[in-house]
């Protein structure tokens, strides 16, 4: 029998009225090309001339020539944005100007001028202020005439670079994370436990997110002894640690520890190469009454390869060693009690408390991080900290280190020394300082605007942070430092190298996962009462699911709009089990052929149905919102302030879901926007608050698109989603993403102006790659 | 049952011995004065998400408190109930309803727009700002909660994942990890050394903080105004940073214990409360901010056999609903209460800590239900004796903004810290002497 939602819809009031959910209508703005100036933003040309412009003659007979004037713009940088930077503009008049000129700045931009209408001085300068109210390109036109006559001059155009700034943002949680993995070959991950970085406009990469905290500096700079250290010392080349949380068992938590009984303990680590490992059980037994020492069975790879007696207790846990001999990849270990009794009258039972579990190399070698940050000994090399600063430098601030910087880290390092500290000591005092500098926390863009090298150094950082969620590596610091991000082809390159780096990964981790709702799974409950199948391995596979869909598209030729339906599905036993389809004998995600009528693609995925369902039953509105936002690229305002949404008094039991959406949208300031996201969302009533597939034939799941269309389910969407449109939306997202801000009007032009619907994604990348290098 | 004290078993517990009896001794030395502390008391928000039910919240006309805030009537004594104030600021910002109330609830200015972190000083910080430099960190922030769906229109996370607001553009995101919290409070500064050389280091990390401050200061020449402005704080942390280690260490010598990475939420919010008790028993910091969990919580409380989104219980629509939300209310009250009985039974300076703390008790709206910003309920309960404890109805002709002017003139904080000169936020032009003692 199929589930029905039995709570009212209702009680997903959160976004219950909108308040004006047509499109405002866009500021008039005028794209095409007039007699271009390029006065402001172009490069560091802040003075220009049109070279040909013809300024006409007066009507009535009067003629009058003058030679154009000289347009001035300051400061001599694009022309910026947020309705808070300014610019001046100068019109200085070669020649004399006969009396009466009047100059009137008109703009049908976001701009604004003031003065509205001048007149040049006695030297023949005008100036005008102006100031953008939205980042975009800006154009201006300047009427000249004489008196207040409407007729006069050819008018000049101006025309501002619709370059805008991006703003200085700190590394997140996983920039930081991926970052410390690649600048010292740390296996730690110290920012999980650094405040959230909360969501804007959708992204945790949002600029206005990424604030700053005592908390989280305290954090920053406990992590950077922490990283340095575990990097530079001595330690074993593979450790896996593995605490009871991570195991895929049955069993019982208590506090950090885990009690072993008769479940199994599963693990499925991954080593790197073949060779000899020591895999360390740390645990003691509980014995109590006439109950026999616990006793373990181990596997590998479903092969026993021991039975051992479990020593120690809780008191005294003991290390349990294993020597292994493992290949590269992924293994399974079983441990399995063999004797387990439980004889709660008579007080008698055995029980296994472990604590954690370790597989390792043998032998400790030396840190990742020497080699990878050229370490060395002060003591040995007098030149060793002057190079060691210039070489960690380069890749910690992603540019070369002024002199003048690198001679204030000197005299750190010396003042340190000079207070007591050993010169080792002192060495790695300096590099956590300069892990703490803003310029390592923090990517900004207009450190040294002046010298392209410098720009070229940002503009790389910028994008492997897109494309890796890390910095930038050896091949990418040596394409800044050449220069090599010129133009189409050498972006191109870059391009090209970026995504064939397995650590594209990162974008799918940091994008894909916030995209398609795949954080928000963490916190959807897994209690077995109301669905059963719903564990946490299938939350995990449908985390990877979204991830490796998106992932898929990177690497492949395909269509972006193919994302709705890919000729692939992406599956393992936990899912299918969950979504009772036939098992495919992996826990692993297996790739399939897919067709038409079978479950697959992006609206289709786990990851946002159950993200955006509530607890016990699947939320339309909020489903609808999504799809919404992100399918349709119709973001959904917010409810009008002050709305009271009244007590809502016991819905009847029988109402359908439709019913119980019409109900709530009986007020009209709600139904405005309610009845587009209730429409959509209710196309997908077939899957339930876990995503599950309900074959009920009486279920009313037709869903509406604005336009009128009617479909039901996933696929049917897929079919009449507008693809183009589809396609300009996760374009959006993604650069709304690597920008770090909301996009301006002219970005979203831009954007819908590239067709890549029927393009691979690589090429979609491509394009916004070239949006956030900048400049041109 | 085998492990009798299996709840407590910690990693650390296990190297000792699991069952072990841990006997609060404390001896004090403290490192700040004393005499201020019944002036100044300690400050602790305890924020609750998505509303209170009145029924289940206010007490009745004789002063009752009903069964559901049951755990509540030990402090009865001490509590003033502020019942059916109006959070103006949060019904004239746009309508994401928690995402206004949340971030309005301290700071008491309407929202311009949902997409950027425009909130004010928060109430905790005016005093955190007067009173903070008193102990290692001025102000802490926590929360038991997880990042979760954030509010309609666009909201940003931080409007319903903050509450302490440093000032415009800067929430103080809370630390959700207890453990991170700990180890913030009671990581050696010394970095594992002692004597001499720990007195050399501590010099060190503030020569490299000095440095990193002075560093920047290029970097800020070539910033935006809105880049400068971040960096600003970045500063202004470098600095808290900074006083936390020209502080001596505070010898403060409790039985403590780290908590566990990846608690359960129960037991994170019982590890919160602890090291609220830790904290001000050691004189960390005397200005706390805790969220049991953020806004718009949709934690599905299966532990107390009330599953369900907790925010869509909060519109419950059958009575199976209502009895979920119900047991999720008895709880948070539970909770709360546990948290005063820990100050209660753990000696401040003078007194107990209650006696050196006032609690702000701040829900996010009146009844989530309806989304009702005018006819929120806080309370204060504080052993301080700066309140006069009983009943307070307003009928919501009262700005919330009052009540925060109210706290600001029982710290005896002077000045204006609202729009237009006044007190506070948008229309907290007076006090409510009433509640003064």
């Amino acid at each position: 029998m199929a589930r029905r939602p039995t709570l009212p819809v209702i009680a997903l009031l959160f976004s219950l009225s909108l308040f004006a959910c047509e499109e405002p209508p866009p500021p008039q703005l005028k794209l095409q090309a007039a007699g271009d100036y390029g006065a402001a933003g172009v490069g560091r040309t802040g003075r220009g001339r049109p070279p040909s412009q013809d300024l006409g003659s007066l009507s009535q007979g009067r003629s009058l020539e003058i030679e154009a004037p000289m347009v001035e713009v300051s400061p001599e940088r694009p022309l910026l944005a947020n309705g808070r930077d300014s610019a001046t503009v100068r019109l200085i008049f070669p020649e004399r100007v006969p009396a009466g000129l009047n100059i009137r700045a008109l703009s049908d931009g976001p701009l604004v001028v003031t003065p509205a209408l001048l007149q040049p001085d006695e030297n023949g300068v005008a100036i005008f202020q102006v100031t953008s109210e939205e980042a975009g390109r800006i154009e201006l036109t300047l009427i000249m005439a004489l008196d207040e006559r409407e007729e006069g001059l050819e008018p000049i155009m101006l025309r501002f670079d619709p370059q805008e700034r991006i703003p200085m943002r700190r590394l997140n949680r996983l920039e930081y994370n991926n970052t410390v993995r690649d600048l010292l070959g740390t296996r730690l991950r110290p920012a999980e436990s650094f405040p959230i970085d909360p969501q804007v406009a959708g992204f945790d990469t949002n600029a206005e997110g990424l604030t700053m905290s005592t908390a989280l500096l305290g954090g920053l700079f406990d992590a950077a002894r922490e990283v340095l250290s575990d990097a530079l010392n001595d330690a074993y080349p593979v450790e896996l640690s593995f605490v009871p949380q991570d195991v895929a068992a049955g069993g019982e938590p208590i506090g950090a520890l885990w009690a072993l009984r008769s479940n199994q303990l599963i693990l499925r680590p991954v080593v790197p190469d073949a060779g000899r490992y020591l895999l360390v059980f740390y645990a003691g037994g509980m014995v109590s009454g006439e109950a026999p020492r616990p006793e373990i069975e181990l596997s590998l790879n479903g092969e026993v390869i021991d039975t051992f007696r479990v020593q120690g207790d809780t008191k005294n846990p003991h290390e349990h060693i294993h020597e292994l001999e493992l290949g590269a990849g992924e293994h399974q270990i079983r441990y399995q009690p063999t004797n387990y009794v439980n004889l709660a009258a008579q007080n008698t039972g055995n029980e296994i408390i472990v604590d954690r579990i370790t597989l390792r190399s043998p032998e400790r070698s030396p840190g990742p991080g020497l080699t990878l940050t050229g370490f060395c000994d002060p003591e040995e090399s007098a030149e060793c900290p002057e190079r060691l600063i210039s070489l960690f430098g380069l890749r910690a601030w992603r540019r070369p280190l002024s002199a003048e910087e690198r001679d204030r880290l000197l005299t750190l390092y010396s003042s340190l020394t000079e207070g007591g500290e050993a010169p080792r000591e002192a060495l790695l005092l300096t590099m956590r300082a300069m892990m703490m500098s803003a310029k390592f926390i923090y990517q900004a863009d207009l450190e040294r605007p002046e010298d392209p090298i410098w720009r070229s150094f940002a503009a790389i950082s910028r994008l492997s942070y897109f494309f890796w969620s890390s910095m930038p590596d050896a091949q990418l610091f040596e394409a800044a430092a050449s220069n090599r991000l010129q133009g189409e082809s050498g972006l191109k390159g870059v391009v090209t190298y970026l995504l064939s780096s397995e650590k594209v990964r990162g974008l799918a981790r940091g994008f894909a996962e916030q995209w398609l709702g795949v954080r928000l799974l963490g916190g959807v409950s897994t209690a077995r009462e109301i669905f059963p199948t719903f564990t946490r391995e299938v939350k995990r596979a449908m985390s990877a699911q979204a991830r490796e869909l998106f992932q898929a598209f990177i690497g492949r030729g395909l269509p972006v709009s193919r994302l709705l339906d890919p000729p692939f599905r992406l599956t393992n036993d936990a899912l299918a089990a969950h979504y009772a389809e036939p098992p495919v004998n992996s826990d692993r995600l297996r790739e399939l052929p897919a067709n038409a009528g079978m479950r697959r693609g992006l609206l289709a995925l786990g990851s946002w149905l159950v993200a955006f369902s509530d607890a016990e039953h699947s939320s339309p509105i909020r489903r609808g919102a999504w799809l919404s936002e992100n399918i349709l690229c119709q973001p959904v305002p917010p409810p009008p302030p002050g709305l009271e949404i009244g007590e809502l008094g016991e819905l009847e039991e029988g109402m359908s879901v439709r019913e119980q959406l019409e109900a709530h949208r009986a007020d009209p300031v709600c139904a405005q926007c309610h009845q587009r996201l209730d429409m959509i969302g209710i196309g997908f009533e077939r899957y339930d608050a876990r995503g599950r597939a309900i074959e009920d034939p009486e279920l009313d799941t037709l869903g509406e698109l604005p336009d009128g269309s009617t479909f039901e389910g996933a696929e049917g969407m897929a079919a009449l989603v507008d693809r183009a449109r589809f396609a300009h939306c996760l374009s959006e997202r993604l650069l709304v993403y690597g920008l770090g801000r909301e996009l301006s009007y002219v970005e979203r032009k831009i954007l819908e102006e590239l067709p890549f619907g029927e393009r691979p994604l690589s090429e979609l990348l491509t394009a916004l790659a070239a949006q956030l290098r900048g400049g041109r | 049952m085998l492990l009798k004290c299996s709840q407590q078993l910690s990693r650390r517990r296990f190297l000792r011995g699991a069952c072990g009896a841990a006997l609060v001794l404390p001896t004090l030395e403290w490192s700040f004065a004393r005499a201020d502390i019944s002036r100044h008391p300690r400050f602790l928000v305890y924020y609750l998400p998505n509303g209170r039910r009145h029924e289940w919240w206010n007490p009745n006309a004789q002063g009752q408190l009903p069964d559901e805030s049951g755990a509540l009537r030990r402090f009865a004594e001490r509590t003033t109930h502020l019942i059916h104030l109006d959070n103006n600021a949060a019904r004239r910002s746009p309508g994401a309803a928690h995402a206004a109330g949340t971030s309005t609830c301290l700071t008491g200015r309407a929202l311009e727009g949902l997409s950027q972190n425009n909130c004010a000083t928060s109430v905790d910080q005016v005093i955190a700002n007067h009173i903070g430099a008193e102990s290692r960190f001025k102000s802490l922030q926590w929360s038991a909660g997880e990042p979760g769906p954030c509010d309609v229109g666009g909201s940003a996370c931080s409007l319903t994942q903050s509450v302490s607001w440093a000032d415009r553009g800067q929430p103080l995101l809370p630390t959700i990890n207890p453990r991170a919290a700990f180890d913030q409070l009671f990581s050696s500064q010394t970095e594992g050394l002692s004597g001499e050389r720990a007195k050399i280091r501590r010099r060190s990390l503030r020569s490299v903080l000095d440095f990193v401050l002075d560093d920047a200061r290029d970097l800020q020449q070539r910033l935006g105004v809105e880049d400068r402005a971040r960096l600003e704080r970045y500063f202004q942390s470098v600095r808290e940073v900074e006083q936390s280690l020209t502080v001596e260490p505070a010898t403060c010598d409790v039985e403590r214990e780290a908590p566990g990475e990846r608690l359960p939420y129960p037991e994170r919010v019982a590890a919160f409360q602890r090291l609220i008790q830790l904290a001000f028993q050691c004189d960390q910091t005397r200005v706390i901010s805790f969220m049991i969990e953020f806004g718009l919580s949709s934690r599905s409380h299966d532990f107390l056999n009330a599953a369900g989104n907790h925010h869509a219980l909060s519109h419950y629509g059958n009575e199976e609903g209502r009895e979920r939300l119900r047991r999720i209310e008895i709880w948070q009250a539970e909770q709360l209460a546990s948290t005063l009985d820990l100050l209660r039974d753990t000696p401040g300076l003078e007194g107990s800590l209650f006696d050196e703390t006032v609690v702000l008790v701040m829900p996010s709206m009146g009844q989530g239900s309806s989304h009702a910003h005018d006819r929120i309920s806080p309370k204060v309960i504080s052993g301080s004796g700066l309140f006069r404890p009983g009943r307070h109805e307003y009928g919501s002709a009262t700005s919330l903004n009052a009540l925060h002017a109210t706290l600001i003139a029982a710290y005896q904080i002077q000045g204006a810290f609202g729009r237009d000169g006044v007190i506070f936020g948008d229309d907290g032009d007076r006090t409510l002497g009433e509640l003064l003692a």
